[in-house]
């Protein structure tokens, strides 16, 4: 996992708008229990600014199943590839 | 008013209400799916257009509950207006459940349910604002259904027809047309499956801030906020070319070159003059050249009688807005500029930050896909008078040309021949008296707005006496020009209400109200008239009012003791026999 390639910018620059936290660093192990702000409704808008933001579509249980950010960005790799 | 910020910057300013807000809206949301995202976006879209919204939130699918039970939480608030969110992809998977029978009786059984809300909600004053329903577009029939009465794309639209017609019937229902949104933005922008099956948010994110921005306008209205007015540049404004330079033959219209797009900007235009948005031309042109084309051209849709206020000369546009105001004083922030060169749009906009001067597209056929996008003229009342304020305008415009003949004002006034009708709040009356106190903001003492509703109790009621004033003179008729609600209080007649039009400032108007009002004091044997001036951002022109009529300042109050009083001089006679509402 390459945390410091585009992709991983700019899904940072993501959570920071959304989370309204401009100092926010992501690890591939992040969960929403580790972030201040990442509750149900920030994690609807996180979703769909990704979803918006990269051109892709998850289904819901891609979503569902999501553990943490680094299986996240795997998930985006992969529609991209 | 600039570009409207996303959901996730809506929902930060949500966080940050406003110190010192405009206005303070007061409302409650329902609906039968999550309502998180809307009442987050609703209230950072209230406070993106300057004023707080204080909103309850109804419990998740507890419509009827919060509605019907007077002891509801939702009561409890006080809500003004009260938002009713039923979501149609909800009927939809409740269709599958129901007989052909009962799909067919669906929007009869709809219409009783929003009637039955609104009976409830009406019954307290609040003001109900029903979502319509948005097609899901499941195409179990396709074209076809449209023969099918249980088809469920003909019992929404039934349900859709049910709503307007409600809302047609009653002053205080209102409907927020989300069909409509979904036909011009599409399914796609409104609806995202994933996020309704699995969070039960029936509306995706992308939409929430034109939904949140039209709701707030929607609550805003009946507090007096809404465009009145339009300043209309002309040259590649309302025809294509320049007519000093092309002439009147080669400017764009009709069929000619970009022709059409103008003429249609042009018939957008007249249907907003038709239902009392006040038209005005501010052009850089010599005046017989800027008006040859509303005189000559065959293809110009707009007439000079569409025009209330028509200035066309070299000076800089700020100064002939501000000459413009003069006329029709109307304040700025309730205003819309249409220009195509951006130095100008740029100019008016330092000039004037409250008014709305939006960045026309270059495309003249963009121009009205564009501002209707901007929804600028939802309002909450709209009555049959509404049509006359062009011509009342234009009338005005004749009167300021008198004035200058005249050296004594009082002469002057005598020459308008200027008599006065005067009625207590009646049925005919109570649609154009609330809207008064809704769009009323500079001449406005205490700035209390009323809904129909509102006027009709006090019509009823034995503590209230109730005056309007209507005003003709020899250039035509002003119509109703100032409104006074009194209170009994005790040994005093409490004004509660006192509004003027401002295009009736210094004809003697204030004067012969109070004459008025002392008047319906003696009446009652009452001695002594008791005002208040509440400040806003608006009224300040109304701060020395009680002064200048010589009533005493006594504490933040203004008092006037009847005994001793003599007729004010105003040279306007008194039309009928005056009707007073009586206790």
């Amino acid at each position: 996992m390459d945390t410091t390639d585009a992709l991983w910018t700019e899904l940072t620059a993501i959570f920071r708008r959304s989370l309204d936290d401009d100092g926010l660093t992501l690890s591939e192990k992040t969960t929403a229990a580790d972030v201040p702000g990442w509750d149900s409704i920030t994690h609807i808008l996180i979703v769909v600014a990704v979803e918006k933001h990269f051109k892709v579509k998850f289904t819901a249980g891609e979503i569902q199943r999501l553990e943490n950010v680094g299986q996240l960005a795997a998930l985006i790799r992969a529609r991209k590839t | 008013m600039s570009d409207l910020p996303d959901i996730t910057a809506l929902l930060k300013l949500a966080k940050q209400p406003l110190p010192n807000p405009a206005l303070t809206l007061r409302a409650g949301l329902l609906a039968d799916s999550a309502s998180q995202l809307l009442a987050g976006t609703l209230r950072g879209c209230a406070r993106h257009l300057g004023f707080n919204l204080d909103l309850f939130e109804g419990e998740f699918d507890q419509i009827e509950m919060a509605v019907v039970d007077p002891a509801s939480a939702l009561h409890a608030f006080h809500p003004d207006a009260v938002i009713i969110y039923l979501a149609a992809e909800k009927i939809a998977v409740k269709f599958g459940a129901c007989s052909v029978a009962e799909r067919g009786a669906f929007a009869e059984e709809f219409a009783k349910r929003a009637r039955g809300l609104h009976r409830a909600l009406s019954g307290r004053g609040v003001q109900t604002i029903f979502f319509n329903l948005a097609d899901p577009g499941d195409e179990v029939f396709g074209n076809h259904g449209n023969k099918v009465s249980w088809a469920l794309r003909t019992q929404l639209r039934l349900c859709n027809l049910e709503l307007s017609r409600l809302a047609r019937e009653a002053g205080d229902f209102h409907v927020f047309d989300l069909a409509a949104l979904q036909s011009s933005a599409g399914r796609a922008a409104l609806f995202d499956p994933k996020l309704y099956f699995t969070s039960k948010f029936a509306l995706a994110p992308g939409i929430l801030p034109v939904v949140a921005r039209d709701l707030v306008k929607m609550l805003a209205a009946p507090k007096g906020v809404f465009l009145k007015c339009v300043i209309l540049d002309l040259d590649n404004t309302l025809w294509g070319g320049v007519v000093a330079e092309d002439g009147l033959d080669r400017i764009q219209l009709g069929d000619l070159g970009l022709g059409p797009a103008f003429t249609a900007f042009q018939s957008w235009l007249k249907q907003l003059r038709d239902r009392g948005i006040v038209l005005a031309v501010c052009s850089k042109n010599d005046d017989a050249n800027a008006r040859e084309p509303f005189l000559k051209h065959p293809d110009m849709l707009l007439r000079l009688e569409d025009i209330a206020v028509f200035v066309a000369n070299w000076d800089d546009k700020a100064s002939n807005i501000r000459r413009i105001k003069g006329i029709i004083e109307i304040d700025y922030g309730s205003m819309m500029f249409v220009d195509d060169n951006p130095a100008e749009r740029q100019l008016v906009r330092e000039s004037f930050p409250t008014m709305l001067v939006p960045e026309l597209p270059e495309d003249p056929s963009e121009y009205v896909p564009f501002l209707a996008s901007l929804n600028p003229f939802e309002t909450a009342t709209y009555t049959s008078q509404d049509a006359h304020r062009t011509i009342e305008y234009q009338t005005e415009a004749l009167r300021h040309a008198e004035r200058e003949k005249f050296v004594d004002l009082g002469a002057f006034l005598r020459s308008l021949e200027m008599s006065m009708v005067v009625r207590p709040f009646l049925p005919f009356n109570f649609p154009r008296v609330a809207q008064l106190t809704q769009r009323s903001n500079q001449f406005n003492l205490r700035t209390v707005r009323y809904t129909e509703q509102q006027i009709a109790s006090l019509a009823d009621s034995s503590t209230h006496v109730t005056l309007t004033f209507e005003m003709k003179d020899r250039f035509g008729d002003n119509g109703l020009i100032s409104v006074v609600i009194l209170e009994v209080k005790g040994e005093a007649l409490f004004v509660d209400t006192w509004l003027m039009s401002c295009r009736v400032l210094g004809r003697g108007v204030e004067q012969f109200v109070l004459n008025t009002v002392v008047q319906a004091a003696r009446e009652r044997g009452i001695k002594r008239i008791v005002g208040e001036y509440l400040p806003t951002s608006k009224n300040g022109m109304v701060r020395d009012h009680y002064a200048k009529l010589d009533f005493s300042a006594d504490g933040g109050r203004w008092i006037l003791e009847t005994a001793g009083y003599a007729d004010r001089t105003a040279q306007i006679a008194l039309c009928n026999d005056r009707e007073v509402a009586h206790t």
